[in-house]
């Protein structure tokens, strides 16, 4: 299932790797029952909630509406409730509430200020068994204009937070001119901060007793630069997992914690990627992130670890490269070649028909996108871009060829680059496309089929089924 | 109301014998969400198949023992797997009002036979 939920104006509307806010309630009457928070605009959060098998939502429901314009922290407790950590507007405060669970449904409480002084960002919030508050968060102090990680706990369920709203927390980490970002988790009901300093450098502190001290930071990995994209996961045998995309040069990391030490840091892959999530499914560490494949084209992808290293794959058979890719001149002798390879890649200028040196050259040529599933986005680059001419859009649907509109707008090759929405989401492709043999392969096909003349035939230099898809955020259960 | 008299109004059950269970329990999904950027963003929720057999069993596929097709939707259904050899087989998660998944262990060699016993639950 691929859905689109809702539309959001927010910067960051499902938030950052290490930030959780889509839950699963695990027992009792609404079992099962998913809840989503997310940023809506750049003030107001919505929830909505889903039961099995999640494929119709509640309507969204404001639960905030003085919210910054910056993502925020959540978690489900056992009783269904749902505490938050967010940033006011205008006074960039910290602030605290919980959604009390009823009838179904949340109902907002009162508001709770953790932090009044500085500028509070990022905020990362858990609960430890006995009902303790823990909330970490960026903190930038205008008078020394530096950035660090401070820490803050409430004995009270939110109400009152460590030195009062006053105080701007304990510091985790040293004064910096680049913002820092952190997660907390438990493991084995000890509290642990896994943070990111001076852009590049991962480091682990854990709490070293109920008082509140913490142990010397504990350098998990450098790699330039990772910045917000890491996230930490707690396994079933009690194991700290830390992933972490970096950007220069590209490389995704893993690494575990058993509580005492760390394992190697072991490469995942040499991708470009965004938002990784590690979570242990069956006690297996996966990671889900988006790989960018060339510009702002990204595939959402699995790593899953089996034996020393982790296996790759696609996490949606709709969305990937292309299976096949077709060009066919109407004129030419040979109509069909295949630049199923050419398109994968960003090379410049090298998707085109070699008679018409054109992705399509005159009336009657096509582009035919194939895939084994069906797909919902045709992401094309070109390196010449039309002029004059006019494309349709068409798939087959078990007799002919049926012309549509993409969900997203018209789109004539006459821009450098785009993500067409075919449909509205993988979940909505018509029902009557029908897979079929195109030059005797057999797929769900797409066809952009020319009309007219050119003035300027355009050229192609990369086609996937791709999406723009970023911040990725995993489902969690109870805290 | 009671549950005596919910009982008495009829809450409705079904014995269906002989279900095939294919499903593994490695099939896992794990729900997502994420953001495809743009003016305005979309807020996509994601719901990836991991690998195994997901079998999925609409209640209007069903027959009972008496020869009585299900119906499409059940009220706050309950569904007990009722087992016929030591092949462990279970709902991963809760049913739904047209239907359940269902898998097996992966211990259980091949595919597994069980009956089913669902019943409608209008007390909530």
């Amino acid at each position: 299932m691929y859905k689109l939920l809702d539309t959001s104006t927010a910067q960051t509307p499902t938030g950052l790797a290490f930030q959780r806010r889509l839950f699963r309630m695990k027992s009792g009457q609404y079992a099962s029952r998913l809840v989503l928070l997310y940023a809506d605009s750049a003030s107001e959060m919505k929830l909505r909630w889903s039961d099995p098998p999640y494929t119709s939502w509640s309507a969204g429901q404001t639960i905030i509406n003085d919210s910054a314009d910056s993502s925020f922290s959540a978690f489900l407790d056992t009783s269904g409730d749902i505490h938050i950590a967010y940033t006011r507007q205008n006074s960039l405060d910290l602030i605290y509430i919980r959604l009390v669970f009823g009838g179904g449904g949340w109902t907002p409480g009162s508001p709770a200020t953790v932090c009044s002084v500085g500028s509070c960002y990022f905020p990362s919030i858990v609960r430890s068994q006995s009902g303790e508050l823990w909330c970490a968060y960026s903190y930038y102090d205008q008078s020394s204009s530096a950035y660090s990680i401070r820490i803050k706990s409430s004995a009270d369920g939110g109400g009152f937070w460590t030195g009062g709203a006053q105080s701007p927390g304990m510091a985790l980490s040293p004064d910096d001119t680049a913002i820092p970002y952190v997660n907390l988790s438990f493991l084995d009901n000890i509290l642990h901060a896994v943070y990111c300093h001076s852009r590049s450098s991962l480091y682990l502190r854990k709490q070293t007793g109920s008082g509140g001290g913490f142990t010397d930071p504990l350098l998990v990995m450098e790699a330039d630069f990772i910045d917000d994209d890491f996230d930490c996961a707690v396994s079933p045998d009690f194991k700290l997992a830390v992933a972490a995309a970096a950007s220069e040069p590209s490389r995704l990391y893993f690494r575990e914690y058993d509580g005492v030490s760390f394992g190697g840091l072991q490469e995942v892959s040499r991708i470009a990627a965004d938002s990784p999530q590690v979570v242990y499914l069956q006690n297996t560490p996966h990671i889900f992130c988006q790989k960018t494949i060339g510009g702002s084209f990204r595939i959402p992808v699995v790593f899953r670890r089996e034996g020393a290293t982790f296996v790759e794959s696609d996490l949606f058979g709709g969305i990937g490269y292309f299976d096949n890719v077709l060009v066919y001149d109407d004129s030419a002798e040979t109509k069909f070649e295949d630049k199923t390879i050419q398109a994968a890649n960003p090379a410049a200028g090298d998707i085109y028909h070699s008679e018409s040196n054109a992705l399509l050259g005159a009336a009657g040529d096509c582009l035919y996108l194939g895939k084994s599933r069906k797909f919902y986005t045709a992401a094309i680059t070109l390196s010449t871009v039309a002029a004059g001419g006019n494309i349709v859009w068409e798939y087959f649907n078990g007799s002919d060829w049926v012309r549509f509109n993409p969900a997203g707008g018209d789109y004539y090759l006459d821009q450098q680059s785009k993500i067409v929405l075919l449909w509205v989401d993988l979940d909505s492709a018509p029902p009557a496309w029908q897979a079929c043999s195109v030059n005797g392969i057999y797929n769900y096909w797409i066809r952009l089929r020319a009309q007219g003349e050119f003035t300027t035939a355009p050229v192609g230099s990369q086609i996937a089924a791709a999406h723009g898809g970023r911040l990725i955020g995993k489902m969690t259960e109870v805290s | 109301m009671n549950g005596t008299l919910n009982y008495l109004r009829g809450g409705r059950r079904w014995i269906v014998a002989g279900v095939t269970v294919h499903g593994l329990e490695s099939s896992v999904d794990f729900p997502l969400v994420m953001t495809e950027p743009g003016d305005p963003a979309r807020v996509m929720f994601c719901l990836p198949p991991l690998g195994g057999q997901q079998q999925v069993i609409n209640f209007d596929q069903l027959t009972d023992i008496f020869g009585n097709p299900l119906p499409q939707a059940i009220i706050a259904p309950v569904v007990i797997v009722i087992p016929r050899s030591e092949a462990s087989c279970y709902l991963p998660d809760r049913p739904y009002e047209t239907g359940f998944r269902i898998c097996r262990d992966r211990q259980t060699a091949g595919d597994a036979v069980v009956d089913l016993f669902i019943m409608e639950n209008d007390l909530r």
